[in-house]
């Protein structure tokens, strides 16, 4: 082992450790994140040579993915799973107690979008990557990423739209009407 | 992007589930007991692309093996330090215990190993893990001793520490010694009066795709070893299986 090459997986690690557990977290949950950002980092660490050199944040969370999604698969991390997202639930419907309305809205907006376009902008607003990562995360070029951004971009405000409007509508509908006094008729 | 996307899309940010969540430091406690552990792990193979494989089996043999191809392998006997070139070799010690090192990329059919481990009491299988689709049966483990474990580090914080973190992965298979490993092959020792009564040590080994211009470099890796009580006639490749605390199970 050379020290160079653990003094390089050591930046590595600390200049993306902390954006994916936030990307993890995401997905999986803060339980599970943890062991899909070691995963990461492990295969990482097996296969450095294999880690691009300018590209090695999109190579992260290309790998990440995939580490999700073979946990997924199996059946024992589906059920953990499962008691997680019903966890998850139920802190929503705090939340919503609690009137966290907005946020909520617009993860149901985005939620409402294609599987694609759901993660084309997840990557990119939520995890900050450029085009360029995008394209290497998904195994795609670039210039499929842009046109397909494009229009998620415009799909998801189209639909956040249609839901405010929906809401305002709902809002007039059941509003009460309070009239100036005297006004009033019986 | 005009007006309206641009305000949508900065709801979306602001909506991130996770904006509220402290970021994650590398240098905590956690963190550096991870990053520990993943650089105690074998070293990354220098310059050789490699196929991505599945982390399942917890505890035992993990190593990586490099590909060096050896034409007419031959299987000599091993005593001291690391073998230049003999497939595996396998010897009794005088207390009963029978190591073992085998370079995975050469071995081709485990038959030969496997009849000198019978020869040698050692009560252990190598397998070789299938191609997907090749093998369509699982089977069960030895349910005492569960070969796939996970490890609350909430309820385990010693574990935290690397060290103690390895003591406790090799204290749940006395059965088995990691003597020493390296890029292209391990050696490890057997003690069969430790496996318990009835079982069959079964190490599973697999060998990465070959790259299709190297058509005899392959790559390998045992993931693990588990007891059986009876011994599988094939062990299914990870695309066919899912592996559980009870055993193997065909998807």
């Amino acid at each position: 082992m050379e020290p160079d090459q653990v003094a390089r997986f050591e930046r590595l690690f600390a200049a993306h450790y902390g954006d994916l557990m936030r990307f993890a977290t995401r997905r999986v949950g803060a339980d599970a994140a943890g062991d899909v950002v070691s995963s990461t980092f492990l295969i990482a660490w097996r296969r450095f040579a294999d880690v691009p050199a300018g590209q090695s944040r999109a190579w992260l969370y290309g790998t990440a993915r995939r580490v999700i999604a073979n946990e997924l698969r199996g059946r024992e991390r589906r059920d953990r799973l499962g008691r997680r997202v019903a966890a998850h639930a139920e802190v929503a419907a705090e939340d919503h107690a609690r009137a966290v309305t907005e946020q909520l809205r617009v993860r149901a907006v985005l939620g409402e979008l294609a599987p694609g376009d759901q993660e084309l902008l997840r990557l990119t607003e939520w995890d900050g990557l450029d085009v360029d990562e995008v394209a290497a995360v998904l195994g795609c070029s670039p210039a499929a990423v842009k046109v397909r951004l494009h229009r998620a971009r415009r799909r998801f405000a189209n639909r956040l739209a249609a839901a405010d409007r929906a809401d305002e509508v709902h809002d007039r509908t059941v509003r009460p009407i309070t009239l100036p006094e005297g006004n009033a008729t019986s | 992007m005009n007006t309206t996307t641009g305000a949508a899309l900065a709801r979306l940010r602001s909506a991130d589930p996770v904006s509220g969540m402290r970021a994650a430091d590398p240098d905590d406690a956690t963190a550096r007991a991870m990053l520990d552990q993943i650089l105690a792990e074998a070293p990354p193979v220098p310059g050789r692309r490699r196929t991505e494989r599945r982390l399942v089996l917890a505890g035992a043999v993990a190593v990586t093996a490099a590909a060096v191809v050896a034409a007419g392998v031959v299987a000599t006997p091993w005593s001291h330090g690391r073998p230049a070139s003999a497939a595996y070799a396998v010897t009794a010690d005088g207390d009963g215990a029978v190591s073992v090192t085998v370079h995975w990329d050469q071995l081709g059919d485990p038959a030969a190993l496997n009849a000198e481990l019978a020869r040698l009491g050692a009560r252990t299988v190598v397998m070789r893990v299938s191609a997907d689709g090749a093998c369509r049966t699982g089977f069960a483990t030895d349910p005492a001793h569960p070969p796939y474990r996970r490890i609350k580090f909430g309820e385990h914080p010693e574990l935290r520490d690397p060290a103690r973190f390895r003591e406790y992965e090799w204290s749940q298979t006395p059965w088995l010694d990691q003597t020493s490993r390296w890029t292209d092959g391990v050696a490890f020792t057997i003690r069969p009066d430790r496996i318990p009564a009835g079982d069959t040590l079964l190490i599973p080994y697999e060998l990465g795709a070959s790259q299709p211009a190297q058509p005899a470099g392959v790559d390998g890796a045992v993931r693990g070893s588990m007891l059986v009580q009876d011994v599988p006639a094939c062990f299914p490749g990870p695309a066919d299986a899912v592996y559980t605390t009870n055993g193997v199970e065909v998807r």
